[in-house]
């Protein structure tokens, strides 16, 4: 988290129950089931700074890779645009998805781009490069469904997660 | 077991006064159902374990703060119930500082990050008698590449308490993990003190009090489909040193197929060396993860034993 968020001076941890009918929605709009264990909430990190303002969110996905799980985080910044991301747990055979030249490629990418979001490795992609892909895609669709668009007007102060 | 029924009963009434805050829990359940056959023992079956873990974050304007966790199992067929933590931790920025007080982990070795508890095979920590738990203080942290933890404990593990505040045993641990996937990570651990232990490194009777002076080192590399797990060190008891090693490798050779490897000897007595050595596989099934090795062990006795475990895990976000 301080490699995405090297300014943090703390986070909280937020827990948003999914509705069934939320389900429905991010798993439609993301083309896949969420995993076992996924389906039910919705667990975010809020970026602090010294006054406990939020500075951005960082997020933790697991998406099954050929030999076992892929864990990977990834830090938006308040323009919920994606500002890093990185491998944390893995034991892929292929390694293409753990290079930095992959993982850049999705600096940038927004909640609103998450519906068309495609493998950045293309025809070349592996295992590791769609799950990395999906994970991020099943993400950015939750952050939409369950707190972007259950946000107060912007005159209102914002959630505090629980 | 009183000490863990009355301890367990306070950390469930804990976290149960807490639901109404606003907070985040995580709970886990696991199962481990074991069946073998050994030259020494015959044929056996028993539920190794019922248990289950449950924390509980609780935030307030500036962060994460508060986190409750307790850990307990039903062990041996029901037969013993052992709580393995349950304490309070107030967590600092980032964590950079953490300090925890009630049945705490205790910061030594593979274990910080690992456990051989639900693995088929013999634990590294029984004849070494380490303690896994203890009830005390701790505070631990990550700064950078380092992580640090330090234990002011009572020295009684996982057994009765006599009195307060016995014995007592200090324990740390200065760990490294130079890269951010965490690829491979170091660990000096020392503790020094009375420890309270029976050989099954918990509270299985037969606990003995032992003055001891002990070092380790450790190592995980996690290398593509492998992880490989070494900790080796001494321990001073009675004036004298008894050296300990022991290795593990996990290596996903398939999809749907790990093989899994493990030794240890230790030093007992004098000139006495107990080692054991197991191979294994692990499978993923739809409900269960099944495993199943061969473990070779020599004491004062030579004994052959294959085992197969079906192990289960739930966990969720509340």
């Amino acid at each position: 988290m301080t490699r995405l968020f090297p300014e943090a001076k703390d986070y909280r941890t937020v827990t948003v129950p999914i509705p069934p009918d939320a389900l429905a929605r991010i798993e439609k709009r993301a083309g896949a089931a969420l995993l076992p264990g996924q389906r039910e909430q919705y667990q975010y990190f809020e970026m602090l700074d010294g006054d406990g303002k939020v500075i951005g969110h960082t997020q933790a996905m697991t998406q099954k890779g050929e030999f076992g799980a892929i864990e990977f985080v990834f830090g938006m910044d308040l323009q919920r645009r994606v500002n890093g991301l990185y491998i944390q747990r893995q034991r892929e055979r292929d390694r293409n998805f753990r290079e930095e030249d992959f993982l850049a490629r999705f600096r940038g990418v927004a909640p609103a781009d998450a519906d068309t979001l495609a493998d950045p490795a293309g025809d070349s992609g592996s295992t590791g490069t769609r799950a990395v892909t999906l994970g991020v895609r099943k993400a950015l669709i939750e952050f939409d469904e369950l707190v972007l668009k259950k946000a107060p007007p912007p005159t209102e102060a914002a959630p505090r997660g629980g | 077991m009183r000490t863990a029924e009355w301890w367990l009963n306070a950390a469930i009434l804990l976290c149960a006064a807490a639901t109404s805050a606003p907070a985040s829990l995580s709970v886990g359940l696991e199962g481990d159902a074991r069946a073998g056959y050994s030259d020494h023992d015959g044929a056996d079956a028993a539920i190794d374990s019922i248990g289950g873990s449950a924390r509980k974050v609780f935030a307030d304007r500036r962060g994460d703060r508060v986190i409750l966790f307790a850990q307990g199992e039903w062990a041996d067929d029901f037969s013993e119930a052992l709580l393995h933590q349950a304490y309070a931790e107030w967590k600092g920025p980032m964590g950079r500082w953490n300090v925890a007080a009630g049945r705490v982990p205790l910061p030594w070795g593979l274990r910080t990050a690992w456990s051989p508890d639900r693995l088929p095979y013999g634990s590294p920590y029984d004849w070494t008698r380490t303690l896994e738990s203890d009830n005390g203080l701790l505070l631990r942290g990550t700064l950078d590449v380092w992580d640090y933890g330090l234990a002011l404990t009572q020295g009684y593990g996982m057994e009765n308490i006599e009195e307060f505040p016995g014995p007592g045993n200090l324990t740390g641990r200065l760990g490294l993990t130079p890269d951010i996937e965490g690829s491979f990570t170091l660990g000096l651990s020392l503790a020094t003190g009375t420890a309270y232990a029976s050989e099954h490194g918990h509270g299985m009777g037969g606990a003995m009090a032992e003055e001891r002076t002990a070092i380790a080192l450790d190592c995980t590399w996690n290398a593509g489909r492998g992880t490989y797990r070494f900790e080796g060190g001494g321990r001073e008891t009675a004036e004298r040193w008894h050296g300990t090693l022991f290795g593990a490798a996990d290596y996903a050779l398939l999809p749907k197929l790990t093989l899994q490897a493990a030794g240890q000897v230790y030093e007992h007595g004098s000139s006495h060396w107990y080692s054991r050595a197991y191979g294994g596989v692990s499978i993923p099934l739809p409900w269960f993860t099944l495993r199943g090795g061969y473990e070779y062990e020599k004491a004062e006795i030579e004994d052959h034993r294959v085992v197969v475990q079906l192990y289960r895990l739930f966990s969720f976000v509340r």
